[in-house]
């Protein structure tokens, strides 16, 4: 469950703020529960209060060895407020190794580093070149179609486009961009 | 327990050090940290079931308003911070807003009930590849 407060998936901050709520919530529900008329062989919310505490409590110690026990350099992540492109962009910028920067870049949506574009198109136009060259074990052909054209220099483009249509493909067309006018076959 | 398998990756540290790397390296580090996060998400999950349970038996409506409620406030939270588009590339158009709706109603419940990490583990061991 703590993988999920990465900053593309919840989010450190709202994700221990969800953990807190639920150990507040059941105490909510106590008092709704204990105030309600209308519930048949209602149980004693007395014992039920003393069960959620003792439980609330041993959440609690479990939380405090939890921290006790992990690096400390990584709690900041259970408090981050940053964004998923906030974390994608910081991920492309301080990373030295291309093949985290290619992902961070075209396995997360556009959207998360488009204020970067132009940034990422001098990146990749500066390095197309050498990855062609020295064939790096990502460069793969899967992620060559993941790649939009605008980030492929011009005359890498225009050879994989006479590629694909020497096999009779048209044009190179990107493998992953999906929208519901393609689902739907209006495109 | 895929929580844990992916912290201690060492595939998984190289790529992204600022968020993989919680657990601590000596054996005996790693079994008590283990056997803490099974304690945690045991505790966690059993306060929230019982805490819906309670609430399922005043009422139904009850309950999907507060669940409702909880749920709204985490996705516009998310619309606010401009955070509602999933990270799933290559969604354009309606599709990527109807995709990311249903990506944080099902993240949401995922984290709040079940501790299940599964759904989201293929894109983080993705990193790894």
């Amino acid at each position: 469950m703590i993988h999920l407060r990465g900053d593309p998936l919840m989010g450190g901050f709202i994700f221990s703020l969800s953990c807190i709520l639920g150990q507040i919530i059941p105490f909510v529900a106590l008092s709704f529960y204990s105030t309600n008329t209308t519930v048949e062989n209602k149980a004693n919310p007395h014992e039920i209060n003393i069960a959620l505490l003792v439980l609330a409590c041993c959440w609690g110690l479990s939380v405090i060895a939890f921290f006790g026990l992990i690096n400390r350099k990584l709690i900041g992540s259970f408090y981050s407020t940053k964004t998923g492109a906030q974390s994608i962009i910081l991920g492309f910028q301080f990373s030295d190794d291309p093949a985290v920067k290619t992902f961070m870049v075209f396995g997360f949506h556009s959207s998360f580093t488009e204020s970067i574009k132009d940034e990422v198109i001098a990146y990749m136009h500066d390095n197309w070149a050498e990855w062609e060259q020295m064939q790096p074990a990502w460069f793969t052909p899967k992620f060559i179609a993941s790649v939009g054209d605008e980030f492929i220099p011009g005359r890498a483009l225009q050879q994989l486009n006479e590629a694909a249509i020497e096999a009779g493909d048209g044009a190179r067309r990107r493998s992953s961009v999906l929208s519901v006018r393609v689902i739907f076959g209006k495109e | 327990m895929v929580s844990f398998d992916m912290d201690v990756s060492v595939a998984n540290r190289k790529k992204s050090p600022d968020f993989y790397g919680l657990v601590k390296d000596t054996n005996l580090e790693r079994i008590i940290t283990f056997v803490v996060m099974m304690l945690l998400a045991a505790f966690h999950n059993l306060s929230r079931t019982i805490g819906v349970a309670l609430l399922f038996a005043v009422s139904g409506s009850t309950t999907f308003v507060i669940m409702g409620a909880e749920m709204a406030v985490y996705i516009g939270f998310k619309v606010l911070r401009n955070d509602f588009v999933t990270f799933i590339p290559g969604l354009e158009g309606t599709l990527k807003y109807m995709v990311a709706l249903v990506f944080h109603t099902v993240l949401k419940v995922v984290a709040d009930y079940t501790g299940e990490r599964k759904l989201f583990a293929t894109k983080f061991a993705s990193l790894t590849d």
